[in-house]
Formats: structure tokens, sequence, C-alpha cells
């Protein structure tokens, strides 16, 4: 009954978008005001219904309503609540009818809270959005439904994917859905604004809303997806260049180059078509992404479930780039107008383009490994999967011409300041740089852990880091002093350049982390109960292997005491989990931090008879706290910023 | 078929009790081995595929297969055989498709070219960029301007517009 509920729900939200969709249609035509607000009533109502569904979903989860086979097969009464709930997103279904219920709530959103400058565009946003969301519903009645019948019922699920009940898996997939979906607005917006040729400040100002909150979210799900990689597999490891991973990441590329695009548009109004490429990219690989994994075209870890989804996905796609094609150029050559603002010319607006432009020779070297499989075949007939070593003799160059050029544009600032950068200030700045770098070496053990890459790179790496670092603060600082204004108004006129000040720093932090050369040092041992193994200055002994029930499993855990000096610096619990659903033992790693590095423990086997053994594999990961330290940057660096925001807007 | 591949590679991935002894084994091995063998032993072992994973090296993973490369990389070191020897045994027996970049020859070269093309324009928008800011010296620019300049910068940060 509540199987039949659900999707008669989600049928009612694919007619009321479809009809939103077609009404946004014809009140662009016929510019009549009627049309466009039974549109947005459309959305409300597409978003009520599909909210239902969702509660319904949830809630067959909650009681294991095996009358459904989504529910059945990513289910079982053994699991604790959070992850019953989570279930909900742990396969392909699940997840299409969660993103498309975010984009449902974006849609409704951007159509209820517009401002007054922006309402003739109104219509075309509405069509554009609610025609994706009626292809997403009509996919989720068709043939990606959750609620497809199981016949004959049974009595208990299949169970969720081990791997995914961790949770860090119950707040990605909507961090990242929510930044994928928020992504539509700002392509609705530019769509419409090309095919009007308008663009008001408004317009960029709310463009600039959505991206920041899209960015900041997908930033989020990007970070805790690495996170959970890093709790979860057990290789030590949180970024391994997967095709899952690099999809995830090539929108948030783009979105960032989008949002400096929107920065060179807003002050010099320069570039404005870009924004409708840059928007439409970023939107565009986020489909794409799903495309390729979920379609089994390119094998994955994340391919936890593939289907015959991927025909209508290629079939969008295609509809999606067409639709891009013929409106850049039908409208592309049309002026887009937009007041010129008198402010001076500095260098960094150069500095600025050619961060963009190497934002898009990034993606084109990660896209280029990701679909080499296709490619190879293509020419070949061999599928060739390109691997980490590939990305990973671009990506440390990619980084460090991003720290250069954001420190050049920095310091390009001293032609034009040449008070303000004067060479005592200079001789500070370069005395302030190397003296942390030399710190940071010391501490982050960068000079005992093996070096992956070559170590003159990683110090060349550091210094730059430290160097932009301190730059962007004394920048920030002196304005603060030549303005003469108290901290606080400073402080409260400066709300957004803070946030992205926050957020660039978070860059630098993250590659600093990045460079302290994560996979560190290991060694893999064999222990009797109570020896003692000296491992990087601690010593680690055995206690004895316990037996320890936890919700649905069953955990083998290896007791290992971590003395440093003869005082104890954590007790560790590397284990392995028996799941009700499942034959073999799952890694269930323990790691101890400290700030410049994590003792990061896997149990590798271990005595089943009587627990007098186990091997462990021992890791010392250096640096690694920064990596997920500079997700509180990001995250507080576009809090501010739209906070900014807002007071421009007022 | 793509699901059976992923079970069995979660299976390998995850079945402890096959391999520890042998990845105990290895590591005694290649402590045995001299610096300049276990630097070879990393280079070579280093440019392999794990068999039975998706996206990693012979040296990340511990499953049964990656274990028996990296003791027949040992076996091949022991055996005085160069690192394009050692990649020629593997590629010959399993093919190209092991190796985790493809060779820079043939159509293979497209991985790199593409990528090249992009950095190219990169590069020639930095030296342009360059050469601009390089004609435009100081001196031509007054020092009253540059106060100018640096005023309505600080005025944006006074009073955001």
């Amino acid at each position: 009954m509540l199987r039949e509920l659900g999707y008669l729900f989600l049928i009612f939200s694919f007619v009321t978008s479809l009809y939103g969709s077609c009404s946004g249609f014809i009140a662009q035509i016929t510019k009549k005001r009627l049309f466009l607000f039974s549109s947005r009533v459309a959305s409300l109502y597409g978003t009520f219904f599909v909210l239902l569904a969702s509660l319904v979903l949830i809630y067959s989860f909650l009681n294991s309503d095996y009358s459904i086979l989504y529910v059945y097969k990513n289910s079982s009464s053994d699991l604790p609540f959070f992850y019953r709930v989570s279930a909900f997103w742990s396969s392909l279904e699940g997840s299409h009818l969660l993103w498309t219920l975010f984009l449902s709530l974006c849609t409704s959103l951007a159509l209820w809270t517009f401002s007054k400058q922006n309402e003739i565009f109104l219509p075309l946003i509405s069509f554009l959005l609610q025609g994706i969301l009626a292809w997403m519903f009509f996919l989720a009645v068709s043939s990606s439904s959750p609620f497809e019948p199981a016949f004959p019922v049974a009595i208990q699920g299949l169970g969720m994917n081990e791997l995914l009940q961790n949770p860090y898996m119950m707040i990605h997939p909507p961090c990242l859905f929510l930044g994928y979906t928020s992504l539509a607005v700002p392509f609705a917006y530019s769509f419409s604004s090309i095919w009007m040729g308008e663009l008001p400040r408004e317009m960029l100002q709310s463009m600039r809303r959505w991206s920041l909150v899209s960015w900041s979210f997908l930033t989020t799900g990007v970070f805790l997806g690495g996170r959970w990689a890093y709790v979860e597999l057990g290789w030590a490891g949180y970024w391994a260049w997967d095709p899952v991973e690099n999809s995830s990441f090539i929108p948030w590329l783009f979105v960032t180059a989008f949002l400096h695009v929107l920065l060179l548009v807003r002050q010099h109004g320069k570039l404005a078509k870009l924004l409708f490429v840059f928007s439409f990219f970023s939107f565009f690989f986020c489909f794409f992404g799903t495309f390729i994994t979920r379609s089994g075209m390119i094998s994955s870890v994340h391919s936890f479930a593939q289907s015959d989804v991927a025909m209508s996905y290629l079939i969008f796609l295609i509809g999606l780039f067409v639709v891009f094609l013929v409106t850049y150029s039908f409208r592309g050559n049309k002026e887009l107008e937009l007041e010129k603002k008198s402010l001076p010319r500095f260098y960094q607006i150069d500095f600025l383009i050619l961060c963009v432009l190497l934002c898009v020779s990034f993606v084109v070297i990660i896209l280029m490994g990701t679909l080499y499989p296709i490619v190879s075949e293509y020419f070949t007939g061999i599928r060739f999967s390109v691997q980490s070593p590939y990305f990973n003799s671009f990506a440390p160059y990619i980084g460090f011409s991003f720290i250069l050029l954001v420190t050049l544009g920095n310091l390009s600032k001293r032609r034009s300041y040449p008070k303000v950068f004067s060479k005592k200030n200079l001789l500070v700045l370069q005395f302030m740089t190397a003296t942390s770098a030399f710190l940071f070496c010391f501490f982050g053990g960068i000079f005992e852990t093996k070096a992956s890459y070559l170590f003159i790179l990683q110090l060349v790496g550091v210094i730059l880091c430290f160097g932009s670092f301190f730059l962007f603060l004394f920048d920030f600082f002196k304005k603060y002093k030549f303005s003469k204004l108290s901290f606080l108004s400073f402080f409260r006129i400066n709300l957004g350049s803070f946030g992205a000040l926050l957020a660039h720093l978070g860059v630098l932090v993250a590659i600093l982390g990045f460079l302290g050369n994560y996979r560190g040092l290991s060694q893999v041992k064999t222990l009797e109960r109570f020896d003692i193994f000296s491992f990087y200055g601690y010593e680690f002994e055995f206690k004895g292997l316990e037996l320890n029930p936890q919700d649905n499993t069953l955990l083998y855990q290896a007791v290992t005491g971590v003395t440093k000096d003869d005082k104890l610096v954590a007790t560790l619990y590397p284990s392995r989990a028996k799941y009700p659903t499942k034959e073999d033992l799952i890694h269930e790693v323990d790691y101890s931090s400290t700030f410049w590095h994590d003792i990061y423990l896997t149990l590798v086997n271990f005595d089943q008879k009587n627990g007098e053994w186990v091997t462990i594999e021992f890791h010392i990961n250096p640096t690694v706290r920064l990596v997920w330290g500079s997700l509180l940057f990001f995250i507080f660096g576009a809090f501010f910023s739209l906070l900014g925001l807002r007071k421009v807007s007022r | 078929m793509k699901r059976f591949h992923f079970f069995t590679l979660l299976f390998f991935l995850l079945n402890p009790f096959l391999f520890s002894s042998d990845l105990e084994k290895i590591n005694s091995d290649l402590k045995r081995l001299s610096e300049e063998e276990r630097s070879l032993f990393l280079k070579s072992a280093g440019t392999l595929k794990c068999p039975t994973c998706s996206t990693l090296g012979v040296l990340e993973s511990d499953t049964p297969f990656s274990l028996s490369i990296r003791e027949k990389v040992i076996v091949l070191i022991k055996e005085q055989k160069t690192e394009k020897e050692i990649q020629d045994f593997f590629v010959d027996r399993y093919g190209e498709w092991l190796l985790r970049i493809p060779p820079k020859e043939g159509i293979h070269l497209l991985l790199w070219g593409i990528p090249a093309v992009f950095i190219f324009i990169f590069l020639f928008f930095c030296f342009f960029v360059f050469y601009k800011s390089k004609s435009v010296s100081l001196g031509e620019i007054q020092e009253e301007s540059l106060n100018e300049m640096f005023m309505a910068d600080l005025a944006c940060f006074k009073k955001r517009i």
C-alpha cells in the first residue's frame, strides 16, 4: 500500500514539474504573469510530493518493509537506526531520488526567493530547472524507481553494503548531491541571461550566492569522501584518483573557476559570456560523472550499483550539450550589457585569468586520464585504465603553479603600492616564510619520512605555500591599517574579503597537508602477546585480542598500547569486523592523531583460535591533520563570503 | 559481469587469511636485498597495477595476486634482471594493461599530447602576461597616480560598493 503511494507521489511530481516547465515556457512567450505564477506554484507542489515520496521510502526503511525491492536489497533488520536512514542513498535508485529531492528544493528556493531585478528572467529559469526536474522524475518512475515491488516478500533483507556503514557515508553523499544540485541554479541564471541578452548586477549577486553555497557543499562532500576512504578502506590514504573521485573533483574545479570569473565580470565588466560556459560545464560534469561511473563504462570502486539508467543519462547529456551549443551559437554573439565600473586596473586580473586557465588545463588532464579506458579501447581494442602515477605526474606541478600564480598575483601589487611593499616589509615576510617552512619540515617529519616526490620539489612547495600564506595575511592587515577604521567596522564592511582570505588560506593549508607526504612510513609486524615493537620513536605493545559486539557487528580487536618515552600516548584497537550479512571480515582501522602526524594501525591477520598473535600494519602519516583542518577554513570562508553578500544586497 | 568483478575484488581485498604470511615473507625478503636492489624493486613494482583492484598498484594492494607479483619481482631482481627486463617479463605474460601508465608510444601519446596542448596555451598566456607587465615599468607611472590607485583600492575596502 505504502509502496504504491510513494510511486503515486513520484508520478504527481513528474506531472507537476512537466506542467511547471511548460507554463514557464508559455510565460516567456506570452509575457503573462499568471503563467509564471502557476509555474512557480507547480514547483512547490513538485517539491511537496517528492518530499512525501522520500518520507515514504525512509519510513519503509525504518519499518523494514521488504515488499519494496530497494529496501530488501539495501537493508536488514539488524542495522542500527541511523544506517537504516542512510540506506536510503546507499544504492542507485535511492541516490537518484535524493538528488531529485534536492534539485526540487533548490528549484523552489530559486523561484521563490528572487530579487525584483531578476524577475524578468524567472520564466526561462523555471522552464529550464523544471524541465531538468521532469526528466529526473521520469527516470524515477521508469528505469530508476525505488518503489519496485519484491515478490515473494522476504522476512529478512540482504543488508547494506558493509563499507557504507560508516558515519561519514551518512553525510558525504547528501553534501555532494546538494553541491551538484545547487549548481543547476547558476546555470539556469546564466542561460536565461544569455537568451535575454541582459546581465544586471543583481543577477551576478544571485549567481555568486548560489555558487558559493554549491562550492561549500561540494568541498565538504569531497573532503568527507576522502575522510571515509581514510578511516574505512584501511590503505592509509584518502585520494586515489578513482573515476568517481575525479568526477566529483571536476565540477569542483569548474565552480571554483566560475567564482573567479564572476569576480572578473563583477569588477571589470569583462568576459561575461564565460559565465555561461563555466556554469554549464560545472553542471554538465555532475551528470557526466554519474553517467560514466554508473553506466559501467569505466569500472570504479564506487560503482556500488550499475543499472540500465545509463542510456537515459547519455540521451540527456547529449540533449544538454545541444542546448548549450544552440544557445551559444544563436545568442553568444550578442553583447551582454553590463555597466562598467571605473576601478583601477591591477595586474592581479591577469593572474586571475591565468588561474582560471590552469583550472581548465587541470580538468583536461583529469578528464583524459579518467576517460582513457574508452579512448584506448576505441583505438587499440584494449581497455587501458590509467592510475594515480599519471595524475601524480601532473598534479604537483599544477599545484605549484597555483601557489606561484597566487603569490605573484599578490606581489604584483607591489608595482601599485611601493610604499606598502617596502623593502623592510618584504624582508620581514621572507624571514617569516623561511622560519615557518623550516619549522614545518622539522616538526612535520618531512626530513625523516620517505619522499614519494623529489624532496626539493616538496621543499620548494612548502616555502611557496608559507610565502603566499603570509602575503595574504599581510595584504589584509595593511588594508586594515591604512583604512583607519576600527577593527570591528573594517571587519563588518569586509566580511566578503575576509571569507575569501580564509578560503585561500584553506587551499594553502590543504596543499601543505598534501606536501607532508601522506603515505608516510609503514611497516608490517607480527606480534605475540606483550611483544613490543619500536617504530618512529613510539613503542607499540600488543596487549591481547578482545571480542566485542558493537551495534550489528562483532569486533575482533587487537588492543595495542602506544607509548613514547614511557608515557602512554594512546591505546588503539585495530579490528576486523564480522557483519551478520557477510562471510568475510571487514577492516576497522584505528588511529591516534597528534598535530603533526597520525599513528594509523590496520589489523592484517590474527590468531583466530587463541588470540595469541596478531599481524599489524603500522603507518605514520605526517600532516594529514592539516588536510582535514583546511576544511574548516573552507567552510568558514564560504560562510563569511555569504554573510558579506547579504550585506551587499541590503 | 561488472558486479562479479567488483565482488571478486572486494573478496580479495578484505579476506585476511589468504596472504598475511606472504606479506611478512616479502617484507623480510626485501630487508635482505641491498639498498640498490630495493630501490629497483620499488621502481619496477611501482609501475605495475594490482590486477584485481581498480585504482591501486601492486605496492599499495595486499591482494594475493599483487603479493605474488611482488614476490616474482624480488625473484627477478635476484636473477640480476634490469628494470626494463622485469617490465617486459610482466608485459609479455599479462599484456600492456598491467602497466599503471601506458608506454609513451603510438596512440598512447594522446594521453600526454592533449594536456600538453592546454599547458602550452597556458604557458603562452603566462608569457604574454609577464611580457606585458614587464613592458610597463614603474617609471612610467607617476607617484601620484600610484597613490590614487592605492586609495581607490582602499576605498573599496572602506566602503563596499
